[in-house]
């Protein structure tokens, strides 16, 4: 499997992506280098052919299909290592000897990425944030951030389908206004019947759904939004000294998320131009999207791993924007300790009040 | 008898107090949740009316006789 390892030319240290200054620089001697000069060193690298090396005269037992099945082997230039990963892996770093490593073949045959979003924050800005994340939380565990050493720190680039649209919409509701008065004998109550017509469209732009089954759907969606004007076009180098994968979910098998979004936002849309009424229900909601399209890209995750009472915790932290996001667990005496406190209080003040209102 | 009236009210307003509390302490450990709306990629003066029609259909008037002073009275 064809590897692909950039090299410092000045003193041949395996370079890498560094994120604060947005380009990729050696570690050892802290020589820069530009972008623009290692995309035409990927296309140089693209028209290499992979190397064969076929050992012959040993029948052994050959891997059977499902014994492959998502499954890849690639040899570490640096040390020689052979290490066996997911074939959706696209980069990662060579256990033995930790060079940073682009797995070309995974990528090959594949759709290229049409543009990546770089990391802008590093591994210490993502042990911050989590340390900053169990502040503030009066029912986490006092063990579980005083205690707690995360397992793994891991930058992915994790593919995404972009999906862009347009809607149109036709929408019905049945309103209601209601008016009361009385007189001396009765009391009214009039309801106004109406028909509300709203016709229009409206436009979506960079709807992300995560493409990896890996990852899971709803970390990936909390850990939302990007800002996808400072998209960059697709260089492998970016992928250096962070994990990365290649998509798994089509864009067909997507799409159904994405649907779901624009329709849910498209019906709240309407909704809101329909105002001065006492009650509103939705009769017929009829959306049809327009010039749809999609891209795929490749958005840059920190995810952490953390073991604690044997449940595994996983956060994740937006390499770009820096949001922060992971379930917490939740201490049960701390819960009704808090339950207690508030229900004393608030029993003293009501009684008084109740006292008090029903002496006068 | 007023006493224990209060008690049973502060209990009831405490209960729920304390419930409502507790479960926005309990929300704040919860920061993973499913993207059902896409608000936020709505583009920029993007959405068009094309139509708006509010149309009248009818009425209805419900009236309800009040207690008379002299039912109260009887009561």
């Amino acid at each position: 499997m064809a590897l692909q390892e950039y090299r410092c030319p000045c003193c041949g240290g395996s370079i890498e992506f560094n994120s604060s200054i947005g380009k990729m620089k050696c570690p050892f001697c802290d020589t820069e280098f530009e972008m623009d000069a290692l995309k035409e060193l990927d296309q140089a690298l693209e028209a290499e052919e992979p190397e064969s090396m076929k050992w012959e005269g040993y029948e052994g037992q050959s891997w059977g299909g499902e014994d492959m099945a998502g499954m890849a082997n690639y040899h570490c230039k640096s040390c020689g290592a052979e290490i066996i990963t997911a074939e959706t892996t696209g980069a990662s770093a060579c256990p033995f000897c930790g060079n940073p490593v682009v797995m070309m073949q995974n990528f090959a045959g594949q759709l290229k990425p049409d543009f990546i979003i770089p990391f802008k924050l590093d591994k210490n800005a993502a042990k911050a944030a989590m340390t900053k994340h169990f502040q503030g939380k009066k029912l986490l565990p006092s063990a579980f951030s005083s205690e707690n050493h995360i397992d793994e720190v891991n930058g992915v680039y994790v593919p995404f389908w972009l999906f862009n649209s347009g809607a149109d919409a036709d929408m019905r509701y049945k309103a209601t206004k209601v008016r009361r008065w009385s007189d001396n004998d009765y009391e009214y109550k009039e309801t106004k019947y109406y028909t509300v017509v709203r016709s229009g469209s409206l436009v979506y732009e960079n709807i992300p759904v995560d493409a990896s089954k890996k990852m899971d759907d709803d970390l990936m969606d909390s850990l939302e939004p990007f800002k996808f004007d400072e998209q960059k076009e697709f260089l492998t180098a970016y992928l250096s000294g962070y994990l990365a994968d290649k998509y798994d979910v089509s864009a067909e098998e997507s799409v159904e998320r994405a649907n779901l979004r624009i329709k849910n936002s498209t019906a709240q849309q309407f909704m809101s131009t329909v105002k001065g009424y006492d009650s509103v229900q939705t009769e017929n909601a009829n959306i049809r999207l327009k010039d749809g399209s999609y891209k795929y890209v490749l958005l840059p995750m920190w995810i952490l791993n953390t073991n604690w009472n044997g449940q595994k915790f996983v956060f994740g932290m937006n390499g770009q924007t820096g949001k922060f996001v992971g379930n917490l667990p939740m201490d049960k005496g701390k819960y009704w300790k808090y339950f207690f406190i508030y229900f004393f209080i608030s029993f003293v003040i009501a009684f008084i009040g109740a006292y008090l209102l029903l002496m006068e | 008898m007023l006493i224990a009236e209060c008690i049973g009210i502060a209990i009831v307003i405490a209960l729920i107090i304390a419930f409502i509390g507790t479960s926005s302490l309990r929300s704040e450990l919860q920061s993973v949740r499913t993207a059902t709306e896409a608000n936020i990629y709505i583009k920029d003066g993007s959405f068009n009316l094309t139509k708006q029609d509010d149309i009248y259909v009818c009425k209805k008037v419900d009236k309800t006789a009040k207690p008379k002073p002299q039912q109260q009275a009887q009561r």
